[in-house]
């Protein structure tokens, strides 16, 4: 078991998390140009009923509470677009915003899950490698009549180098460990915010359906509830995953166990073998 | 009883020296590779508000990993010098004992030389007939 408890990624599973991310990341601004048209489209369906000498009439007698009550409604979805903001952990902003912020600064983010790969292949597997090949000596054979008082003492040195080795090899999982726990909460980021996202687009398209088949005030009532929860969860699931991402701060800290740990490093440094003049 | 055979303490040296396959030379290079592991400011996280804090940690912690790493190859070219060392003593027919882990101020200098990172211009590039203005 690795001294920090905590075993190291695994670079098939990160690199498998890293497509995720960026076929979630891929499809994010198609969703959100989809709500901004359709939301447009919803506005003109809502107009048209109301606009002509027929729509004014409406507008004006027996429907003026329905489209006061429909403006609201497109005034409220138009709202939680563009407007309700979100935790500062998240970067703030209006789920739309968010969602062009995630498109244009997602890209330094791929580079998460290439590093959390790479501790593992440059750094603790080639550590592993010396770890394993550290007690093979040379000469095996010829080495076995060397056993005096200096041989006693070469062997210590192996040993205290040995263990080094292995606290670095495990300080490089960690490393990688704590990347890969990263990168997960930005794929669930990204594939959360698509999924609300692509939820609002199939609502309005539903409800432009529904108003052009049949008008309703009570589609454009029910859309703006709809819209306001998917919103709403939205805040509440990507802030706590924000926060999350900021209390990786908190556990990175558990490699500072190992890397003051004096019989590894002894002041903060790789343990002398030798003596110094 | 069988004699203590000098060249296979000598043997055992250039395994952990800084030529090629040599045990420093590979830790030399597990450095450098680990220094490569940088990650940008907003590497963590798109457009939040936490990357710099996790940033600056991560680039301490890796600092001080890079830094143990290049202690280790240091360490490794010294133990095959005093491998050598111990080998020509042995050669020589002195008693050798573990007080002969020990390295002179020149071989310090010579190990540390071999595995610390240089600059990217030596600190003399500006001698005479090289200047660049």
């Amino acid at each position: 078991m690795p001294l920090l408890n905590v075993a190291a990624a695994v670079p098939g599973d990160v690199d498998h998390q890293r497509l995720r991310f960026i076929e979630a990341v891929d499809q994010i601004l198609p969703k959100r140009t989809e709500i901004i048209e359709k939301f447009d489209e919803l506005v003109d369906v809502f107009n048209d009923h109301f606009s002509g000498p027929v729509g004014w009439f409406k507008r004006n007698t027996f429907s003026e509470d329905e489209y006061e009550d429909g403006k609201r409604a497109l005034d409220k979805i138009r709202s939680d677009l563009n407007e309700r903001e979100f935790p500062a952990e998240t970067g703030g902003g209006s789920i739309l915003s968010l969602a062009e912020r995630v498109v244009n600064q997602h890209t330094p983010v791929v580079s998460l899950f290439l590093t959390s790969m790479n501790w593992v292949e440059r750094s603790m597997n080639p550590l592993s490698n010396l770890y394993a090949d550290i007690f093979t000596p040379a000469d095996g054979r010829k080495l076995e009549d060397w056993d005096d008082r200096a041989r006693a003492a070469y062997d210590d040195i192996v040993a205290q180098q040995q263990r080094s080795i292995e606290a670095a090899k495990d300080v490089a999982g960690f490393m990688s460990s704590w990347l890969a726990g990263i990168a997960d909460e930005n794929v669930e980021y990204v594939a959360f915010l698509l999924n609300q996202l692509a939820e609002i687009a199939k609502k309005i398209v539903a409800a432009i359906s529904a108003l052009v088949d049949s008008f309703g005030v009570f589609t454009l009532l029910e859309l703006a509830e709809l819209v306001g929860e998917f919103v709403g969860d939205a805040i509440n699931v990507l802030g706590a995953t924000a926060r999350r991402i900021s209390s990786a701060i908190e556990t990175v800290l558990e490699a500072e166990r190992v890397l003051d740990d004096h019989s590894f490093f002894p002041g903060g440094n790789w343990p002398a073998a030798v003596d110094r003049p | 009883m069988p004699s203590i055979e000098p060249e296979a303490v000598r043997n055992e040296g250039k395994r952990w020296n800084g030529g090629e396959g040599g045990l420093a030379a590979r830790m030399s290079a597990i450095r450098q590779d680990t220094s490569g592991l940088m990650l940008g400011l907003s590497a963590f996280f798109p457009g939040g508000a936490s990357e710099g804090l996790l940033h600056s940690r991560y680039r301490e912690y890796l600092d001080q990993i890079v830094s143990r790493l290049e202690g280790a190859a240091i360490e490794f070219e010294l133990i095959g010098i005093t491998l050598r060392n111990i080998a020509n003593d042995y050669e020589e027919g002195d008693r050798v004992s573990g007080e002969d882990f020990r390295v002179t101020e020149r071989e310090l200098e010579r190990a540390t030389d071999a595995h610390s990172p240089r600059p990217a211009y030596p600190p003399d590039y500006r001698r005479p007939g090289l200047q660049v203005y």
